[in-house]
């Protein structure tokens, strides 16, 4: 067990961390929902119900999204973009999807390598971008959960005010799906440049997210 | 499910609580009329006019009618009737009228209610 927990720490740490920021969100949440709602005369929602409300879901939905694309994103632009002097980006003149020899893919695979990324074909080539295409899915059903559900808390906002509630493509193409996930959006685009960039000059030792440090700000990723 | 919106149970609590109010609106049953208001739509009434709310309702000019339309949308939920929508909110006793004799005033903009709260 204990070996279990020093293995996967990294993993069990954010997790952790995850469900107690879930919980907070909803507390915090609930409380500024039931807050608009006496001030507008209308009724509590109690915690059961704020879990599965729209309102909730979208606030949780938004960030999720916003966050695997980020992920999406630095996954895809580091394969083709680099940074020179940063731990984050491969080596100048490295660019691009690699060769096999360096990727250690089909006859250049190793005996303890994945099984579908010893053979050339469609597990290949699916193998080959199975980060990507999770990472990308998960962002695209969360933004579309997103949307269903921000829709569905906009419609009883626009109620509660005396309005009309709106189709999907009229919220899709609205304001205040925009707001939401831009708003998101920039920030995590802010953190990756910063990111990338910082990693150039700045330094945590025994991070693998730094270069170790006393090595040059030339040095780009984090092989000497 | 509040995320759905639409559940079908609500959905025929909402049409059940418009009709209702229809009923008593097209009854001229005034105090029937107003226990079916919020208590903030019917202190608004009240306030308005200064008089108790069943008075109130009178020269509002509501129409009864029959109910089309319902949506659901959380705990708030509209009802389409011949002259125009009726707004409810849920609340711990049921559904109440929170924008009664409510006409369309164009888009983005809250409809103009006689009775709202």
């Amino acid at each position: 067990m204990r070996s279990f927990l020093r293995q996967n720490g990294l993993t069990l740490f954010f997790l952790a961390i995850l469900l107690l920021a879930l919980a907070g969100q909803s507390v915090a949440g609930l409380a500024e929902f039931n807050a608009q709602q006496t001030a507008a005369g209308l009724e509590q929602l109690s915690y059961a119900r704020y879990l599965t409300s729209s309102d909730f879901s979208t606030d949780v939905a938004e960030n999720w999204q916003s966050e695997f694309l980020q992920f999406t994103l630095y996954i895809l632009a580091t394969v083709y973009l680099v940074q020179q002097g940063s731990s984050e980006s491969k080596e100048p003149g490295k660019a691009g999807l690699e060769s096999d020899a360096e990727q250690r893919v089909a006859e250049f695979s190793n005996d303890d390598s994945p099984a579908w990324a010893r053979v050339r074909g469609w597990r290949l080539g699916i193998y080959s971008r199975s980060l990507t295409l999770v990472m990308a899915t998960i962002f695209a059903a969360s933004w579309l959960a997103q949307s269903i559900a921000g829709r569905a808390a906009y419609n009883a906002q626009q109620l509660g005010q005396l309005q009309d509630p709106v189709s999907w493509f009229d919220y899709v193409t609205a304001a205040d799906f925009w707001s939401r996930t831009l708003q998101n959006w920039q920030s995590e685009f802010l953190a990756v440049a910063s990111m990338a960039v910082f990693a150039v000059y700045l330094r945590q030792r025994g991070s693998p997210e730094s270069k170790p440090v006393g090595t040059s700000h030339r040095s780009t990723g984090t092989e000497e | 499910m509040l995320l759905a919106g639409c559940a079908p149970a609500e959905t025929e609590q909402v049409r059940d609580a418009a009709v209702d109010f229809q009923t008593q609106v097209a009854a001229q049953d005034w105090p029937a009329a107003c226990g079916l208001l919020s208590d903030q739509a019917r202190g608004q009434v009240e306030s308005t006019t200064a008089r108790p709310c069943a008075q109130a309702l009178v020269p509002l000019r509501l129409s009864g009618g029959a109910v089309g339309e319902v949506q659901v949308w959380g705990a708030n939920a509209s009802a389409r009737i011949p002259s125009g929508t009726v707004f409810l909110s849920r609340f711990g006793d049921g559904w109440r009228v929170i924008g009664a004799g409510c006409t369309w005033r164009g888009e983005d903009r809250p409809y103009d209610c006689s009775a709202r709260g």
